[in-house]
Formats: structure tokens, sequence, C-alpha cells
């Protein structure tokens, strides 16, 4: 039994990815987890895992092929520990004549060659028309289609389309990849304006018993075991919305679903412009240790093009901190299908009135947008003021 | 030199027994009365009564004797009639000669070779008519070879007989009569490789016996509609020569597999099968096949025409998979 | 010997901003700049430096001394009269 591994989506919009290299082989065994391979996407080179224990049958897409989303990169042969589960499974499916019960529309048929040969033209299938057996996609419907191209003037056979999503550019191609992401921002962040009704909240509070105990445990700490605040700001996040689940998941299908663990994702700005915002994974349940090194860890891969692609496609929330960069505060776009963003501003020296007394503090403003169709202010002021509480409390995080 | 498939059969018995005096033929009739298909005329008078041997109609008896001529040092060349009697010497073929090396722990092998007739088309009824070549090639230890030509005809016997394990030829009955020129100095050809008889870019027939002879008969229709077919001729059933298989199949992007044996469980299912594990991604349609019916092999000539893979059913099948391409007007 | 001490340390700050943010060309920043402006270093970056530079020279920056490293200058000073053997 073998089964495709496909390319994964690693984030809203993305329609493909083109594989830079491979780092297994066929006949070699792979477990859940095991980075396989780099894909390289508008968010950089991600690194792409597999999700069971398995044998690489087949290399299906070779370096340098862009392969859309959900269309298969390896084949994988199910190793024996999961080989009777897989039976059953096969067992189960409606025999190959019986059409699958939700199936949304046909599957293009295509033979495997033209399927090959278009994506090497990079041809939309969708767009032949089909001359083979039952109206199948055949090899010289593809050739005839780019020939067609060529004639129209459109860019000769094989050569990259210089517009829109059609970017083949290579890992190194800054100027491309810039341009790319750049389109990939534009899209998501379109759609979250034109679909989420965001609504906002801020809430501004002392930081100084916060930054007290953090320069208290930094103080005898060597460099490589110092807490960032970052990883305080992610970890009071990430316990808050345990108690208020609707702002940590997705709003897909007219529906909120909740996601299963917390992964916030940290927007980090790129030089030279940009922003990605990889997942924190499990962050409500880490050590601040942990997060604090976890956070290093991918603000330098992600500045160096290395995600992985569970950390792009994983994010169920978004903590963007302009911290340092001098604002007061940050407002931000919901990444869709995600339902909230929390911004949080810079730390500023303020007068501060506190029990009749007017002092100095160094205070934060947090914000909130959220989902409309997926939360109502209410909980988002609660939400709010809960994070504020937990981060009163830093050696309860 | 004009020769027939017949003709060139002969001499490469005639040949081996002249090269190697541990060579004798055996079989029924295949003495006094020349062979059932004439094949070994003239022998008898040639090499006299001890190497070339009639014996009872017996084929358990005499297949087994001649796995013990060859396990005692001989080089038997055993005639069955066909492959349909063949089956009442089933058990000493795949029980005996093909797992001797093996359990005797590679210590006895045994260097036999038996030829059959094959295959049907001369209305002479399902009990005469069979094509069992693929459930041959199914067995380990055995291999089969598919003469389809007057080059493989006259080469495949002495390379057959220079193997140390058993080798089975196949010879289609509708074959013996082919006439053809073949070179004077024609000799031993080799037993492993599959051949392109024809090459071509549209579509690939991957056959092998008589179906080379259709298959031939088919690229030339499919000319005439515009459609270049490339003919793989396997000629070797076991070990099949997948790698020549798979480069056809990338040549064309189509496979039309011919076999007059029956589809289910038939080799033409083991060739399409490993098609799909080299060569998935280079398909640009499903692989077809043009098998027998799956009926005992009518009698009646119009019923038996149709029960046989025909020059027609190929080129229709080529038409089907190239459809849009010389429809049928 | 200064003279290797300073050479050792501008290499340790080079090999550090090279991983850190290797777009950054420290010849051409002003020595006298806040570094963290120039170098667009956010705080994640800047603990990353701190933790290359221990690795590289040996010299653990406490927190509280953050304030007499804002420059180029400043911190190259404060390296090269805290690097051991120097």
């Amino acid at each position: 039994m073998s089964k495709a591994y496909p390319m994964p989506s690693l984030g809203a919009g993305m329609e493909a990815g083109t594989v830079v290299e491979w780092h297994v082989q066929p006949g070699q065994r792979v477990s859940r987890g095991d980075v396989v391979g780099v894909v390289d996407t508008e968010k950089g080179a991600i690194e792409i895992e597999i999700w069971e224990d398995a044998e690489v049958a087949e290399i299906v897409a070779a370096p340098g092929s862009r392969v859309p989303v959900g269309e298969p990169l390896l084949l994988l042969k199910e190793t024996e520990s999961t080989a009777d589960q897989v039976v059953e499974e096969v067992w189960d499916e409606p025999s190959p004549d019986t059409p699958p019960a939700e199936e949304p529309h046909r599957r293009l048929r295509v033979s495997p060659v033209a399927r090959k040969r278009a994506k090497e033209l990079n041809l939309e299938l969708d767009t032949l028309h089909g001359s083979g057996p039952g109206g199948a996609i055949t090899l010289s419907d593809v050739e005839t289609a780019a020939q067609e191209m060529d004639r129209e003037g459109l860019p000769p056979s094989g050569a990259p389309e210089p517009v829109a999503e059609q970017d083949e550019s290579g890992p190194d191609s800054g100027v491309d990849r810039h341009a790319a992401m750049r389109r990939a921002i534009a899209t998501a962040m379109t759609r979250s304006k034109r679909e989420i009704p965001h609504y906002y909240l801020v809430h501004t509070f002392s930081l100084e018993s916060t930054l007290h105990w953090l320069g208290q445990t930094n103080r005898d700490r060597s460099p490589s075991r110092r807490l960032l605040l970052a990883a305080l700001y992610l970890k009071a996040v990430a316990r808050a919305v345990k108690n208020f689940p609707e702002f940590n998941g997705f709003w897909e299908d007219e529906a909120f679903s909740r996601a299963e663990g917390v992964h916030p994702g940290m927007a980090i700005s790129l030089r030279g412009g940009g922003l990605v915002a990889p997942a924190i994974h499990d962050a409500d349940t880490r050590s601040l240790e942990a997060l604090t090194e976890a956070v290093r860890d991918v603000v330098h891969r992600s500045r160096a093009g290395l995600l992985r692609g569970s950390e792009v496609a994983d994010p169920t929330i978004t903590v963007t901190s302009l911290g340092e960069r001098g604002v007061d505060a940050v407002f931000g776009v919901i990444y869709p299908p995600q339902v909230a963003i929390v911004g949080i501003g810079s730390v500023a020296e303020r007068p501060w009135a506190e029990g009749g007394m007017v002092g100095s503090r160094r205070v934060v403003t947090v914000t909130l947008a959220a989902d409309h169709r997926a939360s109502d202010g209410h909980r988002g002021a609660l939400f709010l003021e809960h994070v504020a509480q937990r981060l009163q409390s830093p050696e309860d995080l | 030199m004009k020769t027939t498939y017949r003709e060139a059969m002969r001499g490469a018995i005639r040949e081996a027994m002249h090269r190697d005096d541990r060579v004798f033929l055996m079989g029924e009739d295949v003495g006094h009365y020349g062979g059932c298909y004439a094949v070994s005329k003239g022998l008898l008078e040639e090499f006299g009564p001890e190497r070339i041997r009639d014996t009872p109609l017996a084929e358990s008896g005499f297949v087994g004797a001649g796995i013990g001529a060859a396990l005692g040092g001989m080089r038997p060349i055993v005639e069955i009639m066909t492959v349909n009697f063949s089956l009442l010497a089933m058990d000493q073929i795949v029980n005996n000669a093909a797992t001797l090396l093996h359990m005797s722990g590679g210590a006895f092998n045994v260097p036999l070779v038996i030829r059959m007739a094959t295959g049907g088309g001369r209305q002479v009824a399902a009990q005469h008519s069979r094509s069992l070549d693929g459930w041959y090639a199914h067995i380990p230890g055995l291999r089969i070879l598919t003469p389809a030509t007057l080059e493989d005809a006259r080469g495949m016997l002495w390379t057959a007989l220079e193997d140390p394990d058993p080798v089975i030829i196949f010879e289609h009955v509708l074959l013996y009569n082919m006439e053809g020129e073949l070179a004077e100095d024609a000799g031993p050809v080799s037993i492993d490789r599959a051949e392109v008889r024809r090459t071509g870019s549209d579509v690939s027939l991957i056959t092998f016996g008589l179906g080379v002879v259709k298959a031939m008969q088919a690229a030339d229709a499919l000319e005439e509609e515009g459609i270049s077919a490339e003919v793989l001729d396997l000629r070797t059933l076991r070990p099949l020569d997948t790698d020549a298989i798979l480069e056809t199949v990338r040549r064309t992007h189509r496979a039309v597999v011919v076999d007059e044996g029956w589809r289910s469980g038939g080799i033409s299912a083991e060739i399409s099968a490993r098609i799909t594990e080299g060569a998935f991604y280079e398909l640009d349609a499903p692989v077809s096949r043009v098998c027998g019916v799956e009926v005992p092999t009518p009698y009646p000539e119009h019923l038996e025409r149709a029960a046989l893979p025909q020059v027609e059913d190929i080129v229709h099948a080529v038409r089907t998979l190239i459809s849009g391409k010389g429809e049928l007007s | 010997m200064t003279e290797p001490s300073q050479d050792r340390v501008r290499t340790g700050i080079r090999d550090a901003f090279r991983r850190i943010a290797p777009e950054v060309d420290l010849e051409s920043i002003d020595p006298s700049a806040n570094l963290r402006e120039e170098a667009d270093l956010d705080s994640v970056d800047a603990l990353n430096l701190i933790v290359l530079l221990d690795e590289n020279l040996g010299v653990e920056i406490p927190e509280s001394d953050y304030d007499q490293i804002t420059t180029l200058a400043d911190m190259r000073r404060y390296l090269t009269a805290r690097i051991p053997g120097g």
C-alpha cells in the first residue's frame, strides 16, 4: 500500500510551492515529525515535515518542480506498524465506481504524463480541453495548449510566468521572493479586511512588576539562559486563550472551529520587508525558558528563510509586537482563517496614577483585534484583562 | 536464404546435435513420423534412434525421464506435442524441474529444454488450443521463451541448452509455416532481452509469439491512419525484461498489451502492473489489453476467430486509447 | 597585548552580526549612533547578539550593562576591556 504525501498548504492563499531539495530518498524510513525536504513559497524556503511513520517509496516531485497544494510530492509506503490500520481503512473505502458522497466538483481527468508536463510548462490544467478517453487531458492537449500560448505571444514553453502567483524563482531569487511575499500578504490582508468584521479593544496597564521580576530573573543568568519579554507575552496570551477558546481557532465554512492546541503565531518582520508569523507550538504548556529558546530559534530561522511547514501552517492566533519600534499601540489585521490577533505596543515610561498617587511607571498598551463572527466584545475585554493579569504575576507563567 | 520457422527450428536442433553429443531429442512421434508439426523430419535418419527417440504417449513419464537425463549430465530436448498435453507433465515440470536446484541446496541443476507448440487458431477446439505460456511464466525456476521470428526460432535453442536450468520454448502453431529470409550464418541469440521490432512514437504494442506478427500488421494498418506504433517483442516471459517494457512506454506514453491468453491472472496483467509500478507518471492513457476472450476456445471458425486477438482488435484498442486520433470513420 | 584584543573584538562582533543580521554592513554604521536603531535589531536579535558575543569572545554582558553598549564604539570599548587574555 502506498499513499501520496501531498504539497501541504502553508498558510491561507498558498496555491503551490516549488521543491527545493529532498532530505530523503526512496527506501528510507521516516518518522512522524521528520523534516523530509524544503519547499520554496512566498514565505521563504520552508522545511516540510512528515505526519506519519512510513517508508519513502518514490519521489514524485523532483527538485525544481512547482507543485500545487494537495498534489503529491512523495509516495509513502506504510511501515509494518501502520499496515494493519491502513488495511482496515482501505476496506472501508467506497468502491471506485461509487462517487464519494460529498465531492464538491468532478475530479479533472488528466493522464499522469500530461499532469507532469503541464507542471513543467506551468499550465493550469483546468483551462485545458481534454481529448483523451472520457475527456481526459492528454500529453498532446498540454503540448497543443503550450504551442497556442507561444503563438499568442505568451511566454515560451517552460519559461516561468512573470506575473501573479506563477512565480517559479528559486530560493535565491530575493527580488522575486520579496514581490511574491508582498502579493501573499496583500492577498491575505485584503481577504481579512473584506471578509472579517474586526472589532478592536485597547488595554493599557503597568508592566512594572513584570519587568522587575524579569530583571531579577535575568540578572544572574548567562546570556543564553536569559528570558525574553516576548516569551512572557506569548505565554500570557497562550494561557489566557485556554480560558477564552473563542479566540483560538479558525472561522471556516461559516462556523468557528476551535483549535485543539494553542500555537500562537509570532509576527516577525523580515529585514528588507515582509513578515512571517510562524507558530510557537503549545505555548501554553512550555516553560518561559523553552519559549525564549523557541522564539530565538524561530526568529533566526525566519530571517534565514528556513521555517518548517508546521510552523507556517499551524498558528491558531497571532501575537504581533511592534514593541521596540516606539509606537504605543498596534491594531492588528487578523490573518485568516484565524479569528484574533493580539497587538503589543512599546513599553514606555509614563505618569501613572495609582491609589490616589501619581508616579512614574513603565506601561504597555495591549490591543485585541477579533472576528466579531466568532466572539463578542464583552468576552474580548475579559480576555484582554486576563492577559494583563497573567502578566502581573510572571512567576506563575 | 529463404526458409520457414519450422525449418529454422529444425536447423537449430541439428546444430545442437552436431555441436554437443550430450544433446538428444525425445517426444511423441518425433522420430519416424518426423514430429507432429514436422519439425524433426529427417532427423532420425541423420542422427539415429539413440538420439532421436520416440516415446510412449506418457508426458509425465518422458518429461520425468528428461529431467533424470539432465541430472545425469545429458542435454535433453524434450518435445511435448502441444502445451495442452503438458498439463499431464505439470508435476514433473513445476514440482521437479523448477525446484530441484533450490531443494538440493544448489547441488543439482536441471539443464533441460522442453519445446512445445502453443496457441489456437487451427480449429482444433478447446482442449487443443490453449495459451498457457503465462502460466508457466508464473513459476520461478523456469525460463520461458517465445520465439516469434525466424532468427529466434533458429537461435534460441542453443542458448537455452547452454542454460544450466530448465527452459521451456513455446512455438506458436501458426508460426511454423511463416516464411522469410534468414541469414546463412544465423546462430545463437540472447534469451535475456526483449526487442523492439518496429519503432513508433504514439503507442507501444507489447506482445510475444504470434502476437508479434499480429501487432506488426496492426502497426501497418495504424500507420495508414497516421498513428505510429512501436512493437515490443518480449521474447522471454520469465524473466521479463522490465527495463525494455518501461523504456518503450516512456517513449510512447501509451501501451497496449497483446496476449492470446486470458487476461485474468495472465501475463498481460503482470506486464500492465509493471508499467504502473515503474512508469505511471509517463502514461498518457490507461494501459490497455487485447487478450483471449475468457471462454474455452470455441471450435466453430467464426467463434474461434472472435475469441482470439485479431489484428483489427489491436487497431481498435489503439484507436480507443488515442481517442480523437484515427477515429473510426 | 592591546592590538590583538581589538582585532578579536572586531572579528567577534562581525561574526555575530553575520549570523543575526547578515545584510548589515558594520563598516557603514556610525560607531557613535544607537546600534539597535542603526542595525534595526529587535529584542530577540539583541539577545541573540549578546549570546553570540559571549560564545565568540567569552564576555558575559549582564543586562544591567546593556546601557553601556548602545553604540558600536561603546560595544567595542566594553568588550575590549573585558575580553579574557586581553
